[in-house]
């Protein structure tokens, strides 16, 4: 009977604490059962599921006045947890990345004021792709800028001379081409030809375990391929968007003199142009250049070296091309707004 | 110089994130010009070892100290200088895919001297003779035979006379054609006063270079134990 009762008086007490899981691991004990941390974790994936199960939290709903309200805003909100719970996901994701993106951004400009940190590595790695950026996306540009030229460039002209506003060319070329559409075309040249070759490279050294040996030879990986990418990128952002101007106007200019549409001479029409443009299109200009450039070199970067253990080339490409197309949307907005 | 401690692990545990070594305390002294050979039949261990010896990998107690420094104490830029002295062949992973094997050899030796690059292309083509290369190597790593990389991991790791060699199997599987250059650079490397670590799967592979040999270890379960060799060995 002393007996009985002192086993009462243990299971009483565990049924105060609520401590199920140590009774159980007592039992396990005795059963021989190896692994208890995975036991006890099924143990508690188990009662979680318990408690999140609709009708166990509709019951736990106590009467009053308005617990039919509180029943069905639970109802609605169980339905609704898949939708909110990848909505969450993605948004969490998103926002991680940008973050991300951003003390990186911070860690390339503070890295790249100390002379220190511009070794011969750094400078080969700089050169090697600011090589394969401009030359690399050199006739993607000049293609693109082709087209567009003939597209934009010609029909803005002929449209605007039909209507009898020539003297509105060079302002919305400047507005349309310039400012809006050259960066976007641009960066998403430079994200596909480079950004993306970028994010397979940073991720393969990540899967291979290269990044870890070139810490362990002590070349900082950051500093070796995050900082001099990211400046290469800048720059050849720069100076593809110059290209793409540049041809953009001139095939423009060129189909329409030739269709006798524009009667200028060149010089007299890239004068127009210039003369639309203010004092803040001369500094914001390059400067959208420069800044998408800079983050579309960066979150390539970051993308490929946040492999994780799942990824594959399938996931991770999609993940890099969709990640650098929102950065250039941001970048964009960001200097719209500011205009 | 010659009673100064090189590498000093002292009762270092690493940190339950390194699963590859086992959770006891190692313990190992190297001095300048010692050559310690440790038989570690666990590839990864091996690996996990050498980052230990390179302040690569966290502890929960003890130390360990290279030159007198704590690696845990350091802080960048000091710390990747201080890994910068030390030469290494890898096991896996210790090859650029983007860049020539050329450009890979003569990296570390750009990156943390300022020696003339003419200089450290002439030193490099003279390890890549030594070792039975034809010259620097132009293909990039996976174009590369294997016993090519073996070489040019070598060259990498002598390159820029480093203060202490950790070598992961540099020579296992591979001829005598390998073998030989390496103990004969090894050699010049500890008359010098270079600290070598070396693994090996088999002690015997060793028997050529035993004189020399100041401690026989392995790395097993119960940690780095000392290995008392038998006169056939």
């Amino acid at each position: 009977m002393k007996h009985l009762g002192d086993l009462k008086g243990k299971s009483l007490e565990k049924n105060d604490t609520k401590d199920h899981i140590e009774v159980m691991l007592s039992n396990l004990n005795k059963d021989g059962i190896d692994d208890l941390d995975q036991y006890i974790e099924d143990i508690r994936s188990r009662e979680i599921q318990e408690g999140q199960r609709l009708s166990t939290q509709l019951k736990e709903v106590q009467g009053s006045r308005f617990s039919w309200l509180l029943k069905i805003w639970i109802v609605i909100f169980w339905y609704l947890r898949p939708l909110l719970y990848v909505m969450g996901e993605k948004t969490r994701s998103y926002l991680h990345f940008l973050l991300g993106v951003l003390a990186a951004s911070w860690g390339v400009l503070i890295e790249s004021v100390s002379p220190v940190t511009w070794r011969r590595t750094v400078k080969y790695e700089f050169q090697r792709t600011l090589g394969q950026v401009i030359c690399g996306g050199f006739f993607s540009t000049f293609f693109t800028a082709t087209l567009a030229g003939l597209a934009v460039v010609s029909q803005a002209i002929f449209w605007l001379g039909a209507a009898g506003l020539t003297k509105m060319t060079g302002s919305i070329l400047i507005t349309i081409l310039v400012r809006e559409v050259a960066p976007i075309l641009v960066g998403m040249i430079l994200l596909g030809r480079n950004g993306i070759l970028t994010v397979a490279e940073c991720s393969l050294l990540a899967m291979n375990g290269q990044l870890k040996a070139l810490s362990t030879m002590g070349i900082d990986p950051f500093i070796t391929i995050v900082l001099p990418r990211a400046w290469a990128f800048t720059i050849g952002s720069f100076t593809l968007g110059m290209i793409f101007g540049t041809t953009s106007l001139f095939m423009g200019y060129v189909v329409t003199y030739a269709m006798g549409t524009m009667q200028d001479s060149i010089w007299v029409f890239y004068s127009n142009i210039l003369s639309a443009m203010s004092v803040s299109d001369y500094i914001l200009v390059p400067l959208k250049f420069l800044v998408m450039g800079y983050v579309v070199g960066v979150g390539s970067c970051i993308t490929g070296m946040n492999v994780k253990i799942g990824d594959e080339p399938s996931t991770l490409l999609p993940k890099g091309f969709t990640r650098g197309i929102m950065l250039i949307m941001v970048v964009n907005i960001l200097f719209t707004l500011d205009f | 110089m010659a009673n100064k401690v090189l590498l000093d692990i002292s009762e270092a545990k690493p940190s339950f994130d390194e699963n590859h070594l086992p959770p006891v305390a190692f313990n190992l002294q190297v001095k300048p010009g010692d050559c310690v050979i440790i038989e570690a039949r666990d590839l990864e261990a091996a690996t996990a070892f050498a980052n230990l010896c390179s302040g690569m990998v966290s502890l929960r107690e003890g130390a360990v100290l290279f030159k007198g420094l704590d690696w845990f104490a350091l802080k960048e830029p000091r710390l990747s200088a201080l890994r910068g002295c030390i030469g290494r062949v890898f096991q896996k992973g210790g090859w650029l895919d983007m860049y020539s094997v050329a450009v890979n050899i003569l990296s570390p030796s750009l990156h943390h001297t300022m020696i003339d690059e003419d200089k450290l292309i002439d030193q490099a083509l003279s390890l890549c003779h030594k070792f039975g290369l034809p010259g620097l190597p132009m293909d990039t790593p996976r174009e590369a035979t294997t016993i090519d990389l073996a070489r040019a991991a070598c060259v990498r790791a002598l390159m820029n006379t480093p203060d202490l060699l950790l070598l992961e199997y540099p020579a296992e599987g591979y001829s005598a054609d390998l073998m030989s250059p390496l103990l004969e650079m090894l050699n010049f490397a500890q008359n010098r006063g270079v600290g070598i670590i070396c693994f090996t799967r088999q002690l015997d592979l060793w028997n050529d270079y035993k004189e020399r040999v100041t401690h026989w270890m392995r790395l097993q379960e119960k940690g780095l134990t000392s290995v008392r060799l038998v006169s056939n060995v």
